[in-house]
This record gives C-alpha cells, sequence and structure tokens, in this order.
C-alpha cells in the first residue's frame, strides 16, 4: 500500500480486466473482446506512436525495458530482460519462437529432474498453431523439430554473421537453421519486410518485428477493448465472503488512485511483477498473498543460464546488419542424451548487437582490454549459448522488507542461485560456441557476459492445490476468477525461448475463459 | 522520486574510475573524450539505482584510502585499475552498474561508433540491403 493517501477517482466496470499488455495480455485481451465482452487492459508503462515514436537508438531502452528497482539478493545475479510500455515484453524482445519439445512438459519423467507439467505438447499444438499463424512468424521448424510443421512466412536469409557462425557449426557437423521468428520476412497483414536495419531490441522502428501492440492488441482495440497505459496496479481486490476478486486498484502518472471492477481478473505481468502483485495484495483473509495459500507465490523462480561467446575474424563481420538474434540456430544439443554429465540440453543462437549491448554482453573485462575489444566491434561474431535452468523452490520473488519504490510499494526482492546442473549444461553450451567459433576461423574466441535470460515460474501450475497456484487452465486454485497467463505459470523452462509457449498456454487458457463465458460461468 | 546529493569528490572518483574502465589511448581519450565523469553523477544524482552508486563510492573511497592512503581521483592508472579489480570483488552491484554506465555513454558517442566500424541508424536510408553479402 502506498506510504500517502492518494487522491482516489470512481470505480469503473468490466467483464475482464487484463494486468500487462504484452504477447499473452494482448492475446487474452483479443479473444475476450471477440466474445462481446468487455475488456479494460492496463499497462504500467506509456504508448509509443506518432506522437511519441521510437526512432532506432539505444536510448529507447531507457524506455521500453523495465528499469524500476528491484533488490537483488542471491548469490547470482538473474537479471531478466522484460519490458515496460503498451506492447510490453514485445518491444524490447527480439521474436525468436521456436516450440517447447515434448519431452520439456515431463521432465521428471524422462530424467528425474525438475518436474512435470499438468499439460503437455499435445494439448498445446492447436495454440502454437494459432498464434504461429495470428502472430505472424518466419522460418524454418528445423530439423530437431518436435513434429514437422509450416510457418505462413518463408525464412530470412542468412546475414553474414550468421554465415560465418554457420560455417564453424557445419565444420563440427551440427546443422544450423534459420529458426521460427516473429519477423516478417516479406509483407505480412499490413505490416512491411523487414530491412536489417538492426534495432530490433530498441523498439522496431519499421513493424517489421511483431509486437502485441501491432497484432493481438490491435484487434483487441478494434474490438472495442480499452487499453489504459501508465496505469501500475498495485493491488488485485478480493471478496473474502464470495472467495471471488472484485478488480485492481492502479496509480496513474500523477499517483491518483483508480480502481477497476471486473468479474474476471487476467494477470500478465511477467514472472517478476506478477507474484509481486499478489504479495502486494494480501488482506486478512489471506495473509500471505493473494491466492497463496500453497505458499508457492514467487517460489521456483527460473531462468536460463546463458553465455555469450565471441569470435573475433581477420575479415570483417559486421554482425549489426540483419535480425539482432536468430539469424541462424543450432539445436543438435537440445535433446537429452544419458552420456553428457548433465541433464536437459541446449541450443546456441546467433546475436549480433548495437554497440552498447555490445559493451553489456562482453562479460566483465575493463581498463585496456574491454578497449582493444570494443574496436574489434566490426570484425566479431557471436553465439548466445542458451540453455535449459531448472526449477528450485529456494529460488524466490518477494516483496522486500525495506526498500519501497517511488510508489512507496515494496520492491521485488530476487534471490537466486544456479543450481549444479545449470551450470555444468550451460558450461557445455559455451565450450560448444567456442569450439564451433574456432572452426569457423576465429583468431581469437572471447568468453563474454554470463548471465540469466528470461523470467518463468514463479507462481507454477499444477493438479494439486497444495503445492501449485494455479490450475493446467491458468485458474487459481483459490480465487477462481483470477487467472495467471503469463510465464510465471511454467513448471519447467525448457531450453528454448518462451514467448511462444507462453503464448500457446494463454490462448489455451482463453478458450477455457470464452467456454466459463458461453456457459454463463463468469 | 528525490535526488542524490552528489559531491564533487564524488565527481572526481567517478571520472577517475570510468577512466580506468575505457582508458585512453592512441585511439582516444576513453570515457573521459564522452565525460564519463560528469555524465554518470548526472544519471546517479536521479536512478533509481542511486543507492548502488552511494554504497559503491563509499566502499572505493575507503579502500583508496585502506590501500594507496590516497583519494580516488589521486591514483594513477596502475592504482585505479588494482581499486577497479577490488571493487569488482567487494561491490560488484556497483563494478557493474558503473560498468555499463560508462560503456553506454562511449558507444552512444558519433565519433566512437566511427571509430569501431559502425555506421550508426539506417532505417532513414533503407537498413542494411548487402546484409547476407561478404562484408569488406
Amino acid at each position: 500500500m502506498p506510504d500517502t493517501q492518494p487522491f482516489r477517482l470512481p470505480p469503473q466496470s468490466c467483464d475482464v480486466v487484463v494486468v500487462g499488455s504484452g504477447p499473452t495480455g494482448a492475446l487474452v485481451a483479443a479473444r475476450m473482446a471477440a466474445q462481446g465482452l468487455s475488456v479494460v487492459v492496463l499497462e504500467a508503462g506509456q504508448r509509443f506512436g506518432r506522437s511519441n515514436p521510437l526512432a532506432n537508438t539505444e536510448a529507447n531502452a531507457g524506455k521500453i525495458l523495465w528499469s524500476e528497482p528491484r533488490n537483488h539478493v542471491g548469490h547470482d545475479f538473474v537479471i531478466p530482460k522484460a519490458g515496460m510500455g503498451v506492447g510490453g515484453g514485445t518491444l524490447p524482445w527480439l521474436g525468436v519462437m521456436p516450440r517447447f519439445h515434448p519431452a520439456d512438459f515431463r521432465t521428471h519423467s524422462t530424467e528425474g529432474v525438475g518436474a512435470d507439467w499438468p499439460l503437455g505438447y499435445d494439448d498445446l499444438r492447436p495454440h502454437f498453431e494459432n498464434v504461429e499463424r495470428e502472430f505472424g512468424l518466419a522460418g524454418e521448424c528445423g530439423p530437431f523439430a518436435p513434429e514437422p510443421y509450416p510457418l505462413p512466412m518463408p525464412p530470412h536469409r542468412m546475414n553474414w554473421h550468421a554465415q560465418v557462425l554457420a560455417r564453424g557449426a557445419r565444420k563440427l557437423g551440427a546443422h544450423p537453421f534459420a529458426p521460427p521468428i516473429a519477423i516478417n520476412s516479406q509483407e505480412h497483414e499490413g505490416r512491411p519486410a523487414c530491412i536489417y536495419c538492426g534495432w530490433c531490441a530498441s523498439g522496431c522502428p519499421t513493424e517489421a518485428k511483431a509486437t502485441s501492440a501491432n497484432t493481438y492488441l490491435a484487434k483487441a482495440e478494434r474490438l472495442g477493448a480499452r487499453v489504459i497505459s501508465d496505469a501500475f496496479v498495485h493491488r488485485v481486490n478480493h471478496d473474502p465472503a464470495s472467495g471471488r476478486a472484485t478488480g485492481v486498484e492502479y496509480l496513474d502518472s500523477l499517483r491518483r488512485e483508480h480502481r477497476v471492477e471486473a468479474r474476471v481478473i487476467v494477470l500478465t505481468a511477467h514472472a517478476v511483477e506478477t507474484p509481486r502483485l499478489l504479495l502486494m495484495s494480501a488482506g486478512k483473509a489471506c495473509p500471505d498473498g493473494l491466492g497463496n495459500s500453497s505458499g508457492m507465490v514467487g517460489r521456483n523462480f527460473m531462468s536460463h543460464p546463458t553465455w555469450q561467446v565471441f569470435g573475433t575474424f581477420d575479415e570483417p563481420v559486421n554482425a549489426y546488419k540483419g535480425l539482432q538474434m536468430g539469424h541462424v540456430m543450432v539445436q543438435d544439443y537440445y535433446r537429452p542424451d544419458a552420456r553428457n554429465d548433465y541433464a536437459r540440453g541446449f541450443i546456441l543462437l546467433s546475436y549480433m548487437m548495437t554497440p552498447v549491448t555490445f559493451g553489456n554482453l562482453s562479460g566483465l573485462m575493463f581498463g585496456q582490454e574491454l578497449k582493444d575489444f570494443l574496436h574489434e566491434y566490426a570484425h566479431t561474431a557471436a553465439w548466445w549459448a542458451h540453455a535449459e535452468g531448472l526449477p528450485d523452490v529456494r529460488n524466490t520473488v518477494a516483496l522486500d522488507p525495506e526498500l519501497r519504490d517511488g510508489r512507496g510499494l515494496p520492491v521485488a526482492q530476487v534471490n537466486y542461485q544456479w543450481g549444479d546442473n545449470d551450470i555444468r549444461l550451460a558450461a557445455a553450451a559455451r565450450d560448444k560456441a567456442a569450439e564451433m567459433m574456432a572452426a569457423a576461423g576465429a583468431r581469437s574466441v572471447r568468453i563474454g557476459l554470463n548471465y540469466g535470460a528470461h523470467a518463468m515460474g514463479s507462481c507454477r501450475m499444477g493438479d494439486d492445490p497444495r503445492t501449485s497456484v494455479v490450475n493446467e487452465f491458468c485458474q487459481s486454485h483459490d480465487v477462481k476468477n483470477l487467472f495467471i497467463c503469463d510465464t510465471s505459470v511454467f513448471v519447467t523452462g525448457s531450453g528454448v525461448n518462451p514467448t511462444l509457449t507462453a503464448m500457446a498456454i494463454a490462448d489455451r487458457a482463453a478458450m477455457h475463459l470464452v467456454e466459463a463465458a458461453r456457459k454463463g460461468e463468469l | 522520486m528525490t535526488e542524490t546529493p552528489v559531491t564533487l569528490l564524488d565527481i572526481a572518483a567517478l571520472a577517475a574510475l570510468a577512466n580506468g574502465i575505457i582508458p585512453a589511448d592512441d585511439r582516444d581519450a576513453g570515457a573521459a573524450a564522452v565525460h564519463a565523469g560528469p555524465g554518470i553523477a548526472e544519471r546517479m544524482r536521479r536512478s533509481p539505482y542511486a543507492p548502488v552508486y552511494v554504497a559503491g563510492l563509499k566502499t572505493a573511497h575507503e579502500l583508496a584510502q585502506t590501500r594507496f592512503a590516497a583519494a580516488v581521483p589521486q591514483l594513477d592508472a596502475v592504482q585505479t585499475h588494482e581499486l577497479l579489480t577490488a571493487l569488482s570483488a567487494e561491490s560488484p552491484a556497483f563494478f557493474r552498474q558503473l560498468r555499463a554506465d560508462v560503456c553506454a555513454l562511449y558507444l552512444s558517442d558519433s565519433g566512437v561508433w566511427q571509430r569501431i566500424g559502425f555506421p550508426g541508424p539506417s532505417t532513414d536510408t533503407g537498413g542494411h540491403p548487402d546484409f547476407d553479402q561478404p562484408q569488406c
């Protein structure tokens, strides 16, 4: 609760309120609006457009990245990138969208690590297809896909950077390919083909990159959904007598208090802010946080352990020309192999960067070594070695007992430590990338930053209300009209980028909600 | 948000540490070429991460006194490098934030872009149609 008593405005009401305008929130909003339901989407950040454009500059990172304070208290720094603004995480994201594999949902059954999900690949197949078609993906499913599947647009031609990387991969017998990516390889749904300017993470200046704002959210607004920006939701209200959530409260940019009453509340604020919001919504009937009778809100927080691996070549690479990530992927080492000294698997992705990101991902070197490296920018290529991080109940998101944000609200306290398997697996990925870089002809190979990418798992789904927060349809076990439709609900993280799977899960939850609406159960 | 007070000694210390992150050489003046010290001090004044800077600078001042009996701005290049090495271990959040902010300032400068071989934004000129061709 804010320290000062804010100015309160009269409540608004709707059928469905969605907290967050990222990929999953926008998708749910569009599905609900298509049913004729009244929908309000609340977004903490600002709206970008003609009067507030995203030009191609890295200064945009300050506008579109979640930059509010958090307190990192664990052994390891895991600071996953998250977006802020209408479009959420899709504003700064890089668009790589491979499918999870069937075994990714059954890690405990197949390898004795992690935990099994209450749903599987077959449950999500139609929803993968929906998102791939509607969001607009280009690329190939690749030689190691869970099954062959088509995508609506042809793959992008590999940029020179990717061709250099692929050369090394092939020399080691791997099978590089152009993975599914939500950036137009040709004009699609009124948006242009990519011009390979390389500013994907700064908010694509051409709209060739699919964002929730230029796809599902635009559709939702055409169907009557109302999107309110600069709306920081800090509480989900709850009626202990009925056991139902009644709406949310938010602060606008002038710190005025608003209330939205709704029949259904859908949280899509990502895996740090969603548990923070539930914990901030504690009350007499739920002193440990809303929807938290299991005590699992904020637990099993996960990320992907990654290494940046650079190779510097005599020839110019000019890796800044093209898609920032995913002109090429190697997935040969993804399927678990009992001969390995680790469980699960990893992928390698090309990751080219504009200069500031190049500096940040170069690692922790400094002094003349750093400066010499920065000046080899045009001759340097990079693999992103990306592995699975297993869930651990000790990795948590909690409310910091002391630190407050500018609104007087407790900030998220993130406590993280990589497990032994995470470290061994990520090291194998790093070493394979370095080997490929040398095989491609790099005159020097340098290991860059080791960090956690993507945030997942802090409100796990499951069949048992004692050990999970939501059911397989993202519905709170405790509060039946409260849904969590973001990566918080992941049981494990797989070794691939999570957005497609998060959207497929949200699509499935939305279908469940639509069916409930048809039956009059809302 | 309330502003964090920054002293002249803090600004001088930030400039010295920034020059240790990206030093001068025959290419350019490094962090000093983009006035990183005052730039970071300004960020520190208004940043939500100001407490990280305040705590880190306190550690830096203490380490400089303990190890070299001198203020941070008075250290030579070798001593500054040694101090930064110590800070990376003893104050990792500060070291990472400082390094990131110095890199961001240095690598946002159009003169630096030219020197490292980055041509800058290309959207208005149609992007990079030669993206898939051998580069020269």
